[in-house]
């Protein structure tokens, strides 16, 4: 467990830094996909909903505590909801697909954007909440479910084809020897 | 005996979230001093980290500006020279007409290490702090105009708020017709607010600070009027103010330390 959790630190730290660095390169009208987000949810799906509320809650509170001091608690309270539902339906509803799985991840998106600008809302009366959710959250929110879905069918075909350690053909074929 | 701890273990997932939703319900309610405590705490561990990640993604890229810059600093050594024969001759001028030379502000480099990663966050950190003499609330520009202001401090780091934020707001004056207002930015969009709607402006009218805060002195730029809208019904003008600084693509920012000596 504790590799796990040194391994989902070391992704997050990557996954802020591509953030603001690399992803910029791919945005499209200024719009980027959200690795973190991405990663939240593929972990919560991999570790199930104790663990991505858990990671929801680390993630939001560092992001929160780095880069908005003022907001604190707001990022923790969204990404625990964002990390929960994806861990608890993720294997609940009929998934299997790289578009259902799509569809899913813009669905948490939005939902995980709402309460992020609508908490921020009942804080600060001054902060917007249709303008950034209509203009950024609607546009980001494709981007990552696009993005989410590629890599999933990539994952599941690597999988599939036994080029992924652990995976059940890769475990097939390791013990047969092949 | 068992059933209550069989409950519990069977609902942990339930029993995290009710917590973690509390705790940061908890965090929503603290006034802003505790906040940024917490805050300083809280980003102890990831801003080094985080830090040494960024140079090593931005290695290539910081090769390639290293190079750029060489040129640029052959350019402008150049350019110094010429200067420095131009600031002689200005303070001689200055000295036979008696004026008294206005010290310029004190200005402290700065290199952008870390953006804000998400949508709602409008902050930096920079690579300066306590060490530079880097103080709360000093005012951060660029070669565009204002920025925003330092709102934590640490040794070696600092985080400003971008006037994207709702929190920064700033005493401005549109320079064409001298009318005062105050810009702010709802996480989105700029504007001016409490603009008169017999007041004169117009779009494209350069927008400043007043000076009239405690904070941002008079004369930084803070952008251009690029929307005016006003109903009959109302006494006041909506004026969207486009920022001058693009604040997507800063890669070093000026901390402004008052008038040097």
């Amino acid at each position: 467990m504790s590799f796990k959790i040194v391994k989902y630190l070391l992704l997050f730290l990557l996954a802020t830094i591509l953030q603001s660095t690399v992803v910029a390169l791919f945005s499209i009208q200024g719009i980027k996909p959200d690795l973190i987000l991405l990663l939240l949810f593929y972990l919560s799906l991999k570790e199930g909903p104790l663990w991505g509320t858990i990671w929801g809650f680390t993630f939001g509170f560092a992001i929160d505590s780095t880069y908005a001091p003022f907001q604190i608690g707001i990022g923790s309270f969204s990404k625990v909801c964002f990390g929960f539902l994806a861990g608890n339906w993720g294997d609940k509803i009929y998934l299997e697909t790289p578009h259902s799985k799509g569809l899913f991840l813009f669905s948490l998106v939005i939902a995980h954007d709402i309460l992020r600008y609508g908490m921020g809302k009942i804080g600060n009366s001054d902060l917007a909440f249709w303008y950034p959710l209509l203009t950024k959250s609607l546009p980001t929110a494709v981007y990552t479910a696009i993005l989410g879905g590629i890599l999933y069918y990539l994952i599941k075909r690597q999988a599939e084809r036994g080029y992924i350690i652990g995976s059940p053909r890769g475990k097939e074929e390791a013990e047969r020897g092949i | 005996m068992q059933a209550p701890v069989r409950l519990t273990s069977a609902h942990l997932k339930y029993v995290i979230l009710t917590i973690t939703l509390l705790f940061s319900l908890i965090l929503m309610g603290l006034n802003q001093r505790e906040k940024l405590q917490l805050a300083k705490a809280g980003s102890l561990a990831f801003i080094p980290a985080q830090r040494l990640l960024f140079y090593l993604v931005r290695m290539g890229e910081i090769y390639e500006e290293n190079r750029r810059l060489r040129l640029a600093n052959t350019r402008l050594s150049l350019e110094v020279e010429r200067m420095r024969g131009l600031k002689e001759e200005n303070q001689r001028l200055r000295r036979m007409l008696e004026f008294r030379e206005r010290a310029p502000l004190q200005l402290v480099p700065a290199e952008v290490v870390g953006r804000g990663p998400e949508r709602a966050t409008h902050s930096l950190i920079i690579d300066g702090g306590k060490d530079e003499g880097i103080k709360m609330n000093q005012p951060v520009i660029s070669a565009d105009g204002l920025v925003g202001r330092v709102i934590k401090v640490m040794g070696k780091r600092s985080t400003v708020l971008l006037l994207l934020d709702p929190d920064c707001k700033a005493s401005s004056l549109v320079e064409r017709s001298k009318v005062y207002s105050i810009m702010e930015c709802d996480g989105g969009r700029c504007y001016l607010k409490g603009v008169p709607l017999y007041a004169d402006v117009q779009g494209g009218d350069e927008v400043v600070t007043s000076g009239w805060g405690e904070i941002f002195p008079p004369g930084l730029k803070l952008g251009t009027v690029k929307k005016i809208s006003s109903a009959r019904a109302d006494l006041l003008k909506g004026v969207e103010v486009e920022p001058a600084v693009d604040f997507t693509s800063l890669k070093e920012v000026f901390i402004l330390q008052g008038e040097s000596e």
